[in-house]
């Protein structure tokens, strides 16, 4: 039983970076925007994060510096695809390797060092212990994974039940329609990118403070899985949540399988990954995505 | 769709070279702007690249041993492209290859006292399998999207995150495992002489690819698909097979950069032999507008940035991944100049 609860528990913490991705990839391809930048914002957020806490000795001030990062990047993404016309694949793939390399000039160019950030000193890893949240059974978790699994409903009911909800969905079946009712489609699209950011930010920002330091590659496919999460779900906020916590107790059940058997750790870094294809070729071709996703606004 | 794509046989050659020059132009503009911003000077900069890249005889050399697995690898990602189709799978293509390529040239080697095996076996051999191997996983991708729909994108990513513990968990467990700090194979049985005949090769497949793709009926069908995807379904063209094809294909061009990094660079298979060439191939497809020649030319201009790159490095001017910023931003420019040039054929990404 408590093997169960274990796993229960490693799954929510692998679940928050993953689950945040993915509702801000529901956001922004349910506006129209396809996107494969999710892993820049998570990285973004992530170096932001553990860079402002180094800086600040505040976790706070660190967690909102990632946000205005990946919210810095998920603009510059989404103005890109939005006024340029530029294909939105191509865009997130550069976006993704812009990031990436950024991230490791500035650890040069800031810290002297290639591979990570200095950890968090102790007094700042004391204080983030002591914000830790018990959960009955599950462990303690940081206030960002509660904020993770409170975000999809506060997303689905945004997106389906509020006004500005039905504007990103409505510009992402039929930008030409949306227009002509006085939405500006460029505007929406551009909003919802930039909440991508900062969900997939937050996060990144997990990651780090998690890690209690930023180190390159961080985000390490998370990202991409959370994309193929979207998919699966039919761009629906809570199936593609259910999609991404599948795949976070699919990492813990193998991480705990690890230690109890004697498999190659190459293979359970393999399994999420080759599970997503299997799901993800069963289920494409029956889904719908919305009809205007990836289409350039005229 | 903003430019029809040209189906015409010389598809204006001025005019694309010109476009290419464009992308590049601007892109060095914008990336010098970064690097600025990065708190370096992007003219010092500048000329240590050039300088590293081009400066001596030495410096070409390995500005050329950079180029040649740039341009195999964009090869496996522009010919997708001309189909529409986005390959960004070539990493774990030619991951896989070289993986092969290292046991195969491995397995080559003589008995203790035996005649040395000729390069002229090991070599094709070698070829021919890690082109199988490329072909194989690029093949995968193409058969989820010709018969699943599912995106090629998300495909070969995922084909990526698996290749690399996948080759791993080979070469741990390998009997040709040499033991060595990082994993790697056995020497291979034979090696080619440094970059010009790989060079050699690289080229005449770029020729050859872009004689197919304006002169041949295959060639037509491809550039059919990648310009009207739906008319091509409504006037008969076997769309689907062409789809997978293009990927099996590009796969088997990213499966030679492997063969190529065993037999002339490293002289075995050596875990992490590829610094992303897969990803700068994407740029090196972009900038080179998809065609053969286009593909050469920008191969050795991103091959010249990188070795330029790890000179400027050496001295200390800026860190190296400045060229990969380069490359970013090579991509984006690209992108955002020549939007939709090339075919949509939409599905879910």
């Amino acid at each position: 039983m408590s093997a169960v609860l274990d796993i229960a528990g490693a799954t929510l913490r692998e679940a928050t970076p993953l689950l945040l991705a993915t509702l801000g990839g529901v956001v922004s391809e349910r506006s129209g925007v396809i996107n494969l930048a999710l892993e820049s914002y998570l990285l973004a957020g992530a170096f932001g994060a553990a860079a402002g806490t180094l800086a600040t000795g505040s976790l706070v001030v660190g967690v909102l510096i990632g946000l205005a990062l990946a919210l810095v990047v998920a603009l510059a993404h989404g103005a890109l695809c939005v006024y340029t016309r530029a294909d939105h694949v191509v865009t997130g793939v550069a976006f993704n390797l812009l990031v990436d390399a950024g991230t490791i000039a500035a650890l040069v160019s800031v810290y002297g060092q290639k591979g990570a950030t200095t950890i968090f000193p102790a007094d700042v890893v004391a204080s983030m212990n002591g914000a830790r949240v018990p959960l009955p059974g599950l462990g303690s978790h940081s206030p960002i994974t509660l904020l993770a699994l409170v975000a999809i409903p506060l997303t689905t009911f945004w997106l389906m039940r509020t006004k500005g909800g039905l504007r990103v969905r409505a510009v992402g079946e039929n930008p030409a329609c949306a227009e002509s009712l006085g939405v500006s489609a460029a505007r929406v699209r551009i909003m919802a990118v930039g909440a991508a950011g900062l969900l997939a930010g937050l996060g990144g920002a997990y990651l780090a403070l998690d890690a209690t330091s930023f180190s390159k590659h961080m985000a390490g496919g998370r990202g991409y899985l959370a994309l193929a999460a979207v998919v699966i779900g039919k761009w629906r906020p809570v199936w593609a949540a259910t999609a991404a916590l599948a795949f976070a107790a699919l990492t813990a059940l193998s991480n705990h399988l690890q230690l109890t058997l004697d498999i190659p750790d190459e293979l359970l870094l393999m399994l999420p990954f080759v599970a997503t294809l299997v799901v993800l070729s069963g289920v494409v071709g029956r889904a719908r995505p919305p009809a205007a996703l990836g289409e350039p606004l005229s | 769709m903003s430019e029809a794509p040209s189906l015409s046989r010389t598809e204006g050659a001025v005019a694309q070279m010109r476009a290419g020059l464009e992308i590049f132009a601007v892109a060095l503009v914008l990336s010098s702007l970064a690097v600025a911003a990065l708190g370096h000077d992007p003219f010092r900069m500048l000329a240590a690249v050039a300088q590293g890249a081009f400066g001596g005889t030495a410096e070409i050399h390995a500005t050329l041993a950079e180029a040649v697995p740039l341009i195999l690898a964009g090869l496996a990602v522009a010919l997708p492209l001309r189909l529409g189709l986005f390959n960004v799978g070539a990493e774990g293509q030619l991951v896989l290859g070289g993986l092969v390529a290292g046991l195969v040239a491995a397995g080559l080697r003589p008995e203790e006292g035996g005649d040395p095996t000729s390069v002229l076996l090991v070599a094709p051999i070698c070829c021919a399998a890690a082109a199988a191997t490329g072909a194989l996983w690029g093949g995968v991708a193409g058969f989820l999207r010709a018969r699943l729909g599912v995106h090629e994108v998300l495909s070969t990513i995922l084909l990526n995150l698996i290749a690399w513990p996948l080759a791993g968990l080979v070469i741990r467990r390998s009997w040709a495992n040499d033991g060595g700090q990082i994993p790697q194979t056995h020497e291979a049985a034979a090696r080619l002489p440094e970059v010009y005949p790989a060079l050699a090769l690289a080229v005449v497949l770029a020729v050859l690819y872009d004689a197919w793709m304006s002169r041949t009926r295959g060639g037509l069908v491809a550039r059919a698909v990648g310009g009207a995807p739906r008319a091509s379904t409504v006037i008969g063209l076997p769309v689907s097979r062409a789809l997978f094809l293009s990927l099996t294909v590009g796969g088997a061009f990213a499966g030679l950069v492997g063969a190529q990094q065993v037999l002339d660079q490293h002289g075995r298979y050596v875990e992490g032999f590829s610094p992303g060439f897969g990803f700068t191939a994407i740029a090196v497809a972009l900038l080179g507008r998809g065609s053969g020649i286009g593909v050469v030319l920008a191969a050795v201009a991103l091959g010249a940035l990188k070795t330029g790159a790890f000179a400027m490095d050496a001295l200390q001017v800026a860190p190296r991944e400045v060229a990969t910023i380069v490359q970013g931003v090579v991509i984006l420019t690209a992108a955002a100049l020549s939007a939709r040039q090339f075919g949509q054929s939409g599905a879910a990404a």
